[in-house]
């Protein structure tokens, strides 16, 4: 929903207060260390409204009934009329001009979710305040209301913005319009932006791929310290270790006290197979399909992360190997993100580690085209096109 | 039996989202447009287009309105009901069309109107109300102008903008925050009163030119002058026919007429003689004017000759309209330029357009030394000036006791001073009959007002065989400080005699007592207060109410002048620097050349072209000047100081790009300049903790600030020198 924001003359800024005037070209001077838009704006045209149409036929009415009178006191309403039109115009021109905007997206956009895009607006006039701007940092996005924006004031909030598409979003300029001062035009302008955001896959409430966990979990070693079952060393007891680990046999053999550390269990591992080799996408239903299976992919991948997994994400030309945790989450995004079809390939892909779980996704997948998977592999999942899991094998 | 209640319109709920099409902010929106249908109808009294009963039944109802919307009920005239309340004015409206206005349009469509207005105000329900309820209130704008011809009209003018101007802006505001579902008027309520006062201010004065400019196709449209639609009182003392009491009428206003400006050098004249009409037949109380004798011969200029006489000095005039064909000419005219292209003159000399103007006239009128009075000899045949209607037994038996014996001038003064020494002046005329009032005047009362003095003796004169008529016109006028002009006003309109006094011709004879003519008026402050509103209401009625083709012609005409002779101040100093530069010996030639040589040389530097140079080299310095000071200016904040500093580096060879963090600023200032490191250091590390820590540096701080940049700028400057 589109918000109204007062001034944020209340506000409290990070930066010093400007202490100098800005430059006719950018508000780097303000004493603001953040870098300002380029205050250089486009014009985007004129729109007259309903009331400024109604005003236009009155003008036209009252300038047939001056000249048809030859009075003189029409004339001087039909000037007055024509001085506000002129007026209109220089100050609606005037209160879209000469602003510094900047943007402040959040960490993490994923398509088709709302998030909230904070901007801060500053009016670097000197003369005028700004009134009844609307801001909105794309065309199609919904606009917010700035009501009032004091002399060389800044105005800051968030906006609320969803994007469709997954990939780079370039917001490119910042569109202001104002219907100010007296609604007969509707006057916008745009600001250079060029800020570029990732826009991550779309993330379903449930993933459809969850893949059973294998019976082995935890059977391999990990040659590393944990809280598994197998023995991994003998030690000697250190402050903080749980005195439950003491091995008494030992400590009662050699006298001193002798702690058994155990050896960490195999971590819970899931690949995900997206195999991107599909070719040319046919039309706009198979491009649909493509997008949803990458949401799928990044569901599952983000919930498996979630629930403590080491996710692989092995794509034709790029694999990313396992790993848990924030880093790998964003890379598994960002590769989702840019992920695009690749040619047609009929070699198989596989994941690394055949004994993890593995969640195999392909456009194709059940058609004869698509390879069937190896047979060595124990658990896994296919998902089809339109998120429909399938059964392909079963742990021996 | 409990009966269930109906839930409240949704539109009376602030804060509550509306129903479509409901009125949001509707208390608001209310008083803003109640106030300004108030304001609206205001100068339709003024202008009889409207009573004042009506103005004041509109006024209470609107009132009443705004009493009502500022407690903001909910219930207000629901639609059905301001159609039945329409339905039920149309006997009103015939009866009004009908009976009270007898089938004149005007006052019962405005009453309509306001009518109309009232109802739609009490039906402000839905969002497409308002905006008929402002049509409606243009309307009625547009009638109280239309029909305004005074100069008080402009401060309503400005009045109904500024408030229009808050209506649109506010409407604008209600507008936007209500398609953003926020109900809250405080949101509106943002500062823009100096913006209004500005916009208002800015707006008349760009209308000025505008309304200059505007194509004017027709005449302008005068609706009279004086209060409203104004009476014509100033048409009956120069019509076709004129009562005894007419100059009477004219007297008691004090409206401008003339305006008298001499030309050349001389004293102006404290008393003037203006001649408008003449009048030769008298029947039944009332004198008929002389017929038209022919039209005057244009000469070239737009010169008509009235007499051969040499002008020996001129006087250019401004007659307000008269709303008669008279051209008011003073008695001592013998040329006349009235940029007309036909004059007509009647027998008794009196001038006057063909049709009667309906704007402002200026012309210019040559005088000679002494009246120059252009009557036609009265011939043997029945003449008009010698008409014996009206004249009894007991006026001719009088008229041979005054007059005596003599040639017919010397009869003639001594009926002058009879007259006037004999009998009173008054404008009191309550309880006189009509029948003979010259009889009446002489014989009974023995007082009356110019017209009485002058017709008694015109009848008198012709009951002796003297050939007479009667002339109005104007007598005296004053001089206005502020313009400049004399000005002859209602009040000195007059009324006298001319008479065919052998051996001397044609003659003024003024009987009327000297309390009774207007001469000089009186002096003092309330004369300087009407002088000036004089000034202020010519004006408006020169510029404003009669502007038409022929000013815009004027002033497109003043342009081109102006824009021509701006042009011609350069090619003509062009041209006498150039002659100077070729003055044979130059600037250090000898007694003529070298007189020569200094003038072009002093012409050659006042050229507007090195002026214009001058001007251009002054702001660059300023703007130099300007530079400096900023630049030698202490930085207020330490990241101007930061930015102060990676303009000097770069200035020292070490380019950096905008993504330079301030910490690799740092770092490479260090590996370049390192004796301007620490400095530089120093300055990066203020500007770290205010940009990033937030903090608000103290003035030794800044100080510091100020010194670590100086010193990075002189380390910088000694790596430079090596």
């Amino acid at each position: 929903m589109a918000q109204v924001y007062p001034a944020a003359t209340a506000a409290p800024a990070a930066a010093p207060r400007p202490s100098r005037r800005c430059a006719a070209t950018s508000c780097r001077n303000c004493g603001d260390w953040r870098a300002w838009a380029p205050s250089e704006s486009i014009p985007e045209g004129i729109r007259i409204t309903m009331v400024g149409l109604w005003y236009v036929l009155l003008s036209v009415l009252v300038a047939v009934a001056a000249t048809n009178t030859g009075n003189n006191a029409l004339y001087g309403v039909l000037a007055l009329m024509f001085a506000v039109l002129i007026l209109s115009g220089v100050l609606s021109r005037q209160n879209v001009r000469g602003l510094a905007i900047t943007f402040d997206p959040p960490a993490e956009i994923f398509a088709n979710r709302p998030f909230a895009l904070g901007f801060a607006l500053r009016s670097c006039g000197y003369l005028l305040p700004r009134w009844l701007l609307l801001l909105k940092p794309a065309v199609e996005a919904r606009p917010v209301l700035l009501p009032f924006v004091p002399r060389h004031g800044r105005s800051q909030g968030r906006l609320e913005m969803l994007i469709p598409r997954r990939g780079p979003y370039r917001f490119q300029y910042a569109h202001v319009a104002s219907l100010f001062p007296f609604g007969f035009f509707r006057k916008g302008v745009r600001y250079h932006l060029d800020l570029e955001v990732l826009v991550f896959p779309e993330i379903f409430p449930a993933a459809a791929g969850t893949p059973e966990e294998p019976e082995n979990q935890g059977a391999d070693a990990t040659r590393h310290a944990g809280w598994g079952h197998a023995l991994f060393a003998l030690r000697g007891f250190r402050r903080g270790d749980d005195p439950r680990g003491i091995h008494w046999k030992q400590t009662a053999r050699t006298g001193e006290i002798v702690f058994m550390e155990r050896e960490a269990e195999q971590t819970r591992r899931l690949s995900i197979v997206f195999d991107n080799a599909v070719g040319q996408l046919a039309d706009e239903a198979a491009r649909r399909r493509f997008e949803r299976l990458i949401s799928e992919a990044a569901t599952t991948a983000l919930d498996h992360l979630a629930r403590g997994y080491e996710v692989e994400l092995v794509t034709r030309g790029q694999t990313l190997g396992f790993a848990a945790g924030v880093r790998q989450r964003l890379a598994i995004l960002e590769l989702l993100a840019m992920l695009a079809p690749a040619p047609r390939r009929h070699d198989p892909l596989t994941g690394r580690d055949p004994r993890a779980s593995q969640l195999r996704i392909h456009l194709d997948a059940g058609s004869p085209e698509q390879p069937a998977a190896p047979r060595e592999q124990q658990h896994v999942q296919v998902i089809a096109a339109a998120g429909v899991r399938e059964e392909r094998g079963r742990p021996r | 039996m409990s009966r269930e209640r109906r839930p409240r319109p949704a539109a009376a709920a602030p804060g509550r989202p509306a129903a479509a099409g409901h009125l949001r902010f509707g208390r608001e929106k209310r008083l803003l447009v109640g106030m300004l249908a108030l304001l609206a109808p205001l100068p339709l009294p003024f202008n009889d287009v409207v009573g004042w009963p009506v103005l004041a039944a509109y006024a209470a109802a609107v009132i009443l309105f705004l009493r009502r919307a500022r407690r903001d009920p909910p219930r207000w005239l629901p639609v059905w009901g301001m159609n039945v309340l329409g339905l039920a004015y149309l006997p009103l409206g015939a009866l009004d069309l009908l009976v009270i206005n007898r089938g004149h349009l005007v006052g019962p469509v405005v009453h309509l109107g306001l009518y109309a207005l009232v109802c739609k105000l009490f039906a402000l329900t839905r969002e497409r109300d308002k905006w008929q309820a402002v049509l409606g209130i243009f309307f009625i704008f547009l009638a109280a102008m239309g029909t305004s011809v005074h100069p008080t009209i402009v401060i309503y003018l400005g009045a109904f903008l500024a408030l229009s101007l808050i209506l649109l802006m506010r409407l604008t505001y209600f507008h936007v925050l209500g398609d953003f579902g926020r109900d809250d008027p405080a949101l509106a309520r943002v500062p823009m009163r100096w913006l209004l006062a500005s916009t208002s201010g800015v707006a008349l004065l760009l209308a000025v030119p505008l309304f200059a400019l505007l194509p004017r196709v027709r005449t302008p449209f005068i609706v009279g002058r004086g209060t409203g639609t104004g009476a014509v009182l100033e048409a009956s003392g120069f019509s076709d026919a004129v009562s005894l009491d007419s100059i009477d009428q004219i007297r008691l206003s004090h409206k401008v007429v003339l305006r008298i400006r001499h030309e050349g050098p001389g004293a102006p004249r404290e008393e003037m003689r203006f001649k408008a009409a003449t009048y030769d037949l008298y029947r039944g109380g009332s004198w008929q004017r002389t017929p038209p004798h022919g039209t005057l011969d244009r000469r070239p200029g737009g010169r008509f000759q009235l007499s051969p006489v040499a002008p020996a000095g001129w006087i250019s005039v401004t007659l307000q309209p008269l709303r008669s064909r008279s051209l008011p000419l003073p008695v001592e005219a013998v040329v006349v330029e009235p940029r007309m292209s036909t004059l007509e003159i009647d027998q008794g000399g009196a001038v006057s357009f063909g049709i009667s103007p309906l704007e402002v006239r200026d012309y210019r009128v040559g005088l000679a030394v002494r009246p120059v009075l252009l009557g036609m000899v009265p011939g043997p045949q029945p003449d008009p000036t010698l008409d014996l209607s009206g004249v009894t037994p007991r006026i001719a038996a009088l008229a041979k006791l005054a007059m005596g014996q003599g040639v017919p001038l010397d009869q003639a003064r001594r009926l002058e001073r009879h007259l006037s020494s004999s009998y009173g002046y008054t404008l009191d005329f309550a309880g006189r009959s009509a029948d003979n009032p010259i009889e009446d005047f002489l014989f009974r009362y023995k007082s009356g007002e110019c017209e009485y003095f002058a017709s008694a003796m015109v009848l008198m004169l012709r009951s002796q065989g003297v050939p007479a008529r009667l002339v109005t016109g104007f007598l005296g006028g004053e001089f206005n400080l502020f313009e400049g002009d004399f000005v002859l006003r209602d009040s000195n309109a007059h009324a006298w005699v001319e008479a065919y006094a052998e051996p001397a011709g044609w003659q003024i004879f003024d009987p009327t007592p000297p309390a009774g003519r207007p001469l000089q008026s009186s002096r003092g402050v309330w004369l300087l207060a009407n002088q000036a509103w004089d000034f202020v209401s010519f004006r408006w009625d020169r510029y404003v109410l009669t502007y038409g083709l022929y000013d815009q012609l004027q002033v497109f005409n003043w342009l081109q002048a102006r824009w021509h002779s701006l042009l011609g101040l350069f090619h003509r100093h062009g041209a006498e620097a150039r002659a100077w530069r070729s003055v044979p010996g130059g600037a250090g030639a000898t007694s003529a050349a070298g007189a020569a040589s200094g003038r072009g040389a002093a012409v050659a530097a006042l050229s507007p072209w090195w002026l214009a140079a001058g001007a251009a080299g002054l702001l660059a310095l300023a703007a130099l000047a300007w530079l400096l000071v900023r630049r030698l200016r202490r930085p207020a904040t330490a990241t101007a100081a930061y930015r102060r500093l990676r303009r000097q580096l770069a200035r020292s060879g070490l380019p950096l790009p905008p993504s330079a963090a301030p910490l690799a600023v740092g770092a490479q200032a260090a590996s370049r300049f390192p004796a301007a490191a620490p400095a530089a250091a120093r300055v990066i590390d203020f500007y770290l903790r205010e940009s990033f820590g937030g903090e608000r540096l103290a003035p030794p701080d800044l100080a510091a600030v100020d010194a670590a940049l100086a010193a990075a700028a002189e380390g910088l400057r000694l790596r430079r020198a090596s």
